[in-house]
């Protein structure tokens, strides 16, 4: 996991007028968006906003309703760590063993074995989020801190450009959500990774995210752009009050890249 | 035939000499324990324990309606083999369908409901081979062709082997379906594979064994193997093993206290599961 810094501002994939729904039913206004490596997305909104339905069609694995997503570099290895209630208690996994279903891309199950460098690959992964102790620990017995930590290790073996993860922190005490958040600011800055993640902490998220995209369905509102901007629209601080951001301690000509707010 | 020689006096020697009427039977039990405790790892995993028992009552569905056909029709051609697989990978494709707009636990109920009394009134209509439905249904038949035998071996080689082969990838679509979609594995064609895994594997074991046992032998050992490892290629190799035990006991049971054999072993892997339930508290 060497960093890669001549990656750094590579785009990763733009989206042109894309509306996400479902059965053809739109939940929210056309979304252009353009990420690039490095960069840590904060996606908030209230719950029914269609964050998730976003994730899942930037991912591909539900329909656009109209507009494009065009990847702007091949391949673009990609990681997803769903919401926690996806993951089954039942099953019957150590914390490797999850993090090695990371190594598996396209056809790669069918070779016999990960190897040593597959092994290597997971136990750097673990070490990398601290999770090391926990390699032989059942999955479903951890805490939910402890499983996130494995979860982004599996994300890490998998050496994704773009991360995604759909509200990593929704099940944390305050310190824990936050020591997570930093993990992922960290690791997006160390392996040049783009970071989307959805988080309703918009107090925790404020401090990591360099980007915030906020949904909200009832209005038919989208705004993106820098999280200092987003955090100061008025339907935010309707929603949420005013969070205090970096960006209140800078004048105002630090705000040049005005946020982008779509009618 | 049924096992109606347990008396007292009974011991191991005799259950040896008894050996040559009911190996078959019990190597066809093995084998389908094995390969159905296995393959019962990903049933509970992806919270389908019932889609076993629909597969299974439409593969015996489709064993009645061959002897009924036979009957009725004199449709020689239709044998209780050939109409109890077509039956099964039926109920499999149609509950693999994804563009339904009925939830897959409705479904199952509605395939069980159906297959299940329809076998049963198809018995009612041809007496004389009313006790081949009740051993389709039920599994109180010993006597297992050597056809069934070595369908049943050919199945469970097959299966267990491609198991091997896809484990990773079913272990990877398994934890974590949207995940592996998204790292580019082709998670519909492994989902696919398992069924018809589960399909191929229901109808030819219903077909020897009865629809009762099968479904017990999918669900009971699993349940237990997983509340038991920590991990899942050993609960997939502890569930094999103890639905070959579940299999042959439910022959062993019946030798020496009369008892019916599927509903021995469907009470053997209940037993499992109950064991699983209690471990998991």
């Amino acid at each position: 996991m060497t960093p890669e810094h001549d990656h750094q501002h590579l785009p990763l994939f733009q989206t042109s007028g894309l509306v996400v729904g479902y059965r053809g039913h739109p939940l929210l206004p056309p979304i252009d968006l353009r990420v690039t490596c490095g960069q840590l997305w904060a996606v908030v909104g209230l719950n029914g906003a269609g964050k998730t339905t976003f994730f899942r069609t930037l991912l591909g694995l539900q329909p656009a309703v109209a507009g494009t997503l065009e990847r702007l570099t091949d391949p673009l290895p990609m990681a997803y760590i769903p919401q926690r209630t996806q993951f089954s208690p039942l099953m019957p996994m150590r914390s490797w063993d999850v993090v090695a279903t990371g190594l598996e891309r396209g056809t790669s199950f069918l070779r016999p074995s990960i190897g040593r460098a597959g092994r290597r690959q997971i136990a750097e992964a673990l070490e990398r989020v601290d999770a090391g102790e926990l390699s032989s620990q059942r999955f479903g017995l951890l805490s939910e801190g402890q499983k996130q930590r494995v979860l982004i290790a599996r994300l890490l073996a998998s050496r994704p450009r773009l991360a995604v993860l759909d509200e990593p922190t929704s099940a944390m005490d305050a310190t824990t959500a936050s020591s997570t958040l930093e993990l992922m600011r960290e690791l997006a800055s160390e392996q040049d990774l783009a970071v989307l993640l959805i988080s309703h902490q918009v107090n925790a998220v404020v401090h990591v995210a360099d980007h915030t995209l906020f949904l909200d369905r009832a209005t038919q509102t989208v705004v993106q752009g820098d999280t200092d901007q987003v955090y100061q629209h008025p339907l935010f601080n309707r929603l949420y009050g005013h969070v205090h951001t970096s960006g209140d301690d800078f004048p105002p000509h630090t705000h040049a890249h005005a946020a982008d707010e779509q009618r | 035939m049924t096992v109606a020689t347990a008396s007292a006096a009974l011991g191991w020697a005799d259950f040896i000499d008894a050996l040559e009427i009911y190996a078959d039977p019990m190597i066809c039990a093995a084998v389908a324990g094995t390969v159905l405790g296995s393959l019962g790892v990903f049933i509970v995993l992806r919270r389908m324990v019932f889609v076993p028992l629909a597969i299974s009552h439409a593969a015996g569905f489709g064993v009645a309606f061959a002897f009924f056909a036979h009957i009725a029709w004199s449709a020689t051609w239709l044998t209780p083999v050939a109409s109890g697989f077509a039956c099964g990978i039926a109920a499999t494709l149609l509950l693999s369908l994804r563009r339904l707009q009925v939830q897959r636990e409705a479904l199952v109920g509605l395939l069980y409901l159906l297959t299940a009394g329809a076998a049963v009134l198809l018995g009612s209509r041809i007496v004389q081979e009313a006790h081949q439905i009740d051993a389709i249904l039920f599994g109180i038949a010993v006597a297992v062709s050597p056809r069934d035998l070595h369908a049943t071996v050919v199945v469970a080689t097959l299966v267990l082997a491609t198991q091997a082969w896809l484990r990773r990838g079913l272990i990877a679509v398994s934890f974590d379906s949207d995940g592996a979609r998204v790292q580019g594995l082709p998670v519909r064609l492994l989902e696919a594979i398992l069924m018809l895994c589960i399909g191929v594997t229901i109808a030819v074991t219903t077909r020897a064994l009865g629809a009762l046992p099968v479904f017990a032998l999918s669900v009971g050992p699993a349940f237990a193997a997983l509340a038991f490892v920590n991990r899942l290629q050993r609960a997939m190799l502890l569930a094999a093993l103890l639905g070959a035990l579940c299999g042959v006991s439910g022959y062993v049971a019946a030798f020496f206290w009369e008892l019916p054999v599927g509903a021995t072993q469907a009470t053997l892997c209940g037993g499992l599961a109950l064991l699983g339930l209690l471990r998991r508290r």
